[in-house]
């Protein structure tokens, strides 16, 4: 347990926004100009005036918390923290909310419930055929309420409605693992968003903040499904334990790059995962805001990852 | 409605039996805890706590109210628990409204079980009038166990309480209530009777302490047992299948850990009002 006045205070956002480029640094926006609600947005004589920003009289000043950012006479605001905006392409990962006719609204963190069709996931057999009246009906054996999957962002409609699709092995419904909710912007666009970390845990990192972090059993190929004697059974459940700590340990670590707003990539996670062994911190205690603050010191002044 | 997958509340039933939580705590352990006391100046006693993710508001006013001639209570103390709709989608609409009373009635229930506050000292005219202590609880973001959150929040919110010294006079049976002038001249009040709770969700064949919100949707069960400082139960509110339970079990550890947890909250209230 931890007891701490200062406990309340928020991450020191702004300060590790504004740091020296290391890759614990987010990318959000080449500026470092950061506003807050209501301050002036300095600007030459005529400017057009982009999103999170408003004339009052003669002044151009920002309603959101975030960076200045300029395309020619283009004045925005670019939030540091928002909900994610998709662009075709992304990997997410996200939750069933409901089942409807003929598709699933997915909640993907973003303004308005993604939409994933029938006719774009792979269905049992991997045949490319048309979705009958029989595949609607068993559409709850796919994917269900609560479910959680991932999936890639096929397509952005008018009034930005998100459509997904899950037409490749790789995407599909998520198990052995746990789920993490940070902020969008901390995930970067990245070639790969599927990584195996060296310490043997999978991760998604979904574009929309959501994460996923699991065991992927044909990789550590541990299951083995046949009759074990007493000893046996032991050591399973003894490398069971060790396996869901690893897993533990890398959603902690995720957290705690979370909750100093520092970027969330595999380096970073592992730099936070070793750095926590190598000072021999169990898993329980990662979460202590004494812990989380010694733990970002160290990280936020070495400069290499 | 918080939502938990079956994949996801598979490999959190696992992690259990096997003795970890999937963030990292043992089964009987709370997540960190953090306490301001002072937080509102127009209020006789305030705090502000939170508990994991979840994070509560507390005011206590005090008042002097008129009782029954025949009633020979001293003191009332009236809960309203008011969730706040940008802490939860759940509270919008009428799911408020079931949340505010169910956490209203079990903090009624355990505070009108334990004779919480030294009843005599606070004697004001019996029959006629009685300190009126309301306590307005906002919760502010919900993170699971709030009700737990809630408790330990007023329990703070207690112990910063001044009460302001009032003379009696009495003219022909009738009486008049004077102030002290000296706003400096208040009592506190004694809160090591308060009543805290402990909240246990039952997974699989386990009870953890402190549910998560992920675990409290997972959960088959949940119990909560009132608990001062003495490590006296004053009150236990259980809901759902709670069956092949060691009660007597639970009961040893609900004193220990409360004793342990109360002396800790107690001290974080100390060291934060004597810091303001």
């Amino acid at each position: 347990m931890d007891w701490q006045q200062e406990g309340m205070k928020d991450p020191p956002v702004v300060q590790s926004l504004l740091q020296q480029e290391t890759s614990f640094v987010p990318s959000l926006a080449k500026s470092s100009q950061f506003v807050a609600p209501g301050d002036d947005i300095l600007s030459q004589e005529s400017v057009v005036r982009g999103h999170g920003t408003m004339v009052q009289g003669s002044r151009l000043i920002s309603t959101v918390a975030g960076l200045v950012e300029r395309v020619n006479k283009l004045v925005a605001v670019l939030p540091i923290r928002a909900r994610y905006s998709a662009e075709v392409g992304d990997v997410v990962v996200g939750r069933i909310r409901d089942v409807v006719s003929r598709k699933w609204k997915v909640d993907v963190n973003a303004r308005q419930d993604a939409v994933l069709l029938l006719s774009a996931v792979n269905l049992p057999g991997g045949v490319q055929r048309r979705r009958t009246y029989e595949d609607e009906l068993k559409m709850r054996e796919f994917f269900d309420q609560d479910d959680l999957i991932s999936a890639e962002v096929q397509e952005l409609k008018q009034d930005g409605l998100i459509m997904l699709h899950t037409r490749s092995l790789k995407y599909g419904k998520l198990e052995n693992g746990v789920f993490i909710a940070v902020t969008p912007q901390l995930v970067k666009r990245s070639k790969k968003h599927f990584h195996h970390l060296v310490c043997g845990v999978d991760i998604i990192l979904g574009n929309n903040g959501y994460i996923w972090i699991y065991i992927n059993e044909s990789t550590s190929n541990s299951q083995e499904m046949k009759e074990l004697s007493f000893p046996e059974k032991q050591e399973n459940a003894k490398s069971s334990l060790n396996q869901k700590l690893s897993v533990i340990r890398v959603r902690n670590a995720i957290h705690i790059l979370n909750s100093y707003f520092l970027s969330i990539q595999p380096e970073t996670i592992m730099y936070i995962y070793e750095e926590t062994i190598q000072r021999e911190i169990p898993v329980r205690n990662m979460l202590r805001s004494d812990v989380m603050y010694e733990i970002y010191k160290t990280v936020t002044n070495t400069k290499e990852v | 409605m918080f939502a938990v997958s079956k994949a996801e509340k598979s490999y959190l039933l696992e992690a259990i039996a096997l003795g970890t939580r999937v963030d990292g705590r043992s089964l009987l352990e709370y997540r960190p805890i953090s306490v301001q006391v002072g937080v509102l100046p127009s209020a006789s006693g305030s705090s502000r706590l939170r508990l994991g993710e979840t994070e509560v508001l507390v005011g206590v006013k005090v008042e002097v109210g008129d009782v029954a001639e025949a009633s020979t209570e001293n003191i009332q103390i009236h809960f309203t628990v008011e969730c706040s709709g940008s802490a939860n989608a759940d509270f919008l609409g009428r799911e408020a409204e079931n949340w505010s009373s169910e956490l209203q009635s079990a903090l009624e229930s355990a505070y009108q079980a334990a004779n919480v506050f030294d009843e005599d000292r606070l004697k004001l005219v019996p029959g006629k009038f009685c300190w009126v202590f309301n306590v307005d609880i906002l919760v502010l973001d919900t993170g699971g166990n709030m009700l737990d959150a809630i408790s330990m929040a007023t329990r703070a919110a207690f112990s910063t309480t001044l009460i302001p010294r009032v003379y009696i006079q009495e003219n022909d049976g009738v009486f008049e209530l004077e102030i002290d002038d000296n706003p400096n001249a208040c009592d506190r009040l004694h809160i090591h009777r308060a009543p805290t709770f402990l909240t246990f969700a039952l997974l699989g064949n386990n009870f953890v302490l402190d549910p998560s919100l992920q675990e409290e949707t997972s959960a088959r069960g949940k119990f909560s047992v009132a608990v001062d400082t003495n490590g006296d139960i004053s009150y236990v509110y259980s809901f759902g299948l709670l069956d092949g339970v060691e009660m007597s079990k639970l009961l040893t550890i609900v004193k220990k850990t409360g004793k342990l947890l109360l002396d800790r909250l107690d001290h974080s209230i100390e060291n934060d009002s004597s810091s303001t």
